[in-house]
């Protein structure tokens, strides 16, 4: 997979987390954010994810904005991940990857 | 303690309370237990599955009852959010396809004004999905 990578995502008003997350201020769950990275890179990434690092939420994020997601190479099967609303940053870490053991 | 009504005092719609028992907690330490990670209709769920990361909000949410139950003040309120972590490692697994009941374990750490650390940890079947450590900023309530 050529590096770097760029996409954009949105949740919806109507998603079923935000309802709850909070009742008259919703705010995508930060775990919410993460998990749908986590099968969004699966996509991109032959290895699965093992662990974030230098993890950082910088604002909350209402539903229906769109985030400019991208994923740059930052070492040895580590990958430095990025979301933006339009230039202000909502979220970055480092993503690593396991080694994945060849079947015999 | 009841759970239901700790969820009261936090700002969580009745779809998004995930913990659904309060199995142990002391000046330090709070441990939980849940068991709708396999319902169709979990909050979380990303493409019909239920990756390892969102087990971060089980944790959160374990966080903010933890900070509720420390309080001595009836003052607490607003959003507290997830704000850093240097490091979770997760497994690569659909934790809706998990049959035993999830651990949810959180230990304090420190607090650097606004921002309370802990220690977190979420297994099922001593399997360790998620651990690592969060940091979470309180709400302002000046």
């Amino acid at each position: 997979m050529t590096m770097p990578i760029h996409f954009e995502i949105s949740f919806s008003g109507s998603h079923s987390a935000l309802a709850g997350h909070f009742p008259g201020n919703p705010v995508v769950p930060g775990a919410l954010l993460l998990g749908a990275m986590q099968v969004m890179l699966a996509r991109y990434l032959d290895d699965p994810v093992c662990a974030i690092t230098k993890l950082r939420f910088s604002r909350p994020l209402p539903p229906d904005q769109v985030l400019e997601v991208s994923l740059d190479s930052a070492g040895e099967r580590a990958y430095r991940l990025r979301m933006l609303v339009g230039r202000e940053p909502v979220l970055k870490c480092l993503v690593h990857c396991r080694v994945e053991k060849k079947k015999p | 303690m009841n759970l239901e009504r700790l969820y009261e005092r936090l700002p969580y719609g009745v779809g998004m309370r995930l913990i659904d028992e309060l199995v142990f907690w002391d000046a330090s330490t709070i441990r939980c237990r849940s068991n709708n990670h396999r319902n169709p209709d979990n909050p979380l769920r990303c493409n019909n599955s239920l990756p390892s990361l969102c087990m971060l909000e089980y944790a959160a949410q374990s966080l903010a009852l933890h900070g509720l139950l420390r309080m001595t003040s009836d003052n607490f309120g607003g959003e507290a959010m997830v704000a850093t972590s240097s490091r979770l490692e997760c497994e690569d697994i659909d934790v809706a396809l998990l049959p035993g009941p999830l651990d949810i374990r959180a230990t304090w750490r420190d607090q650097a004004g606004p921002l309370v650390c802990y220690t977190i940890e979420v297994t099922t079947d001593a399997r360790k999905i998620l651990s690592g450590d969060l940091g979470v900023l309180l709400p302002d309530n000046d």
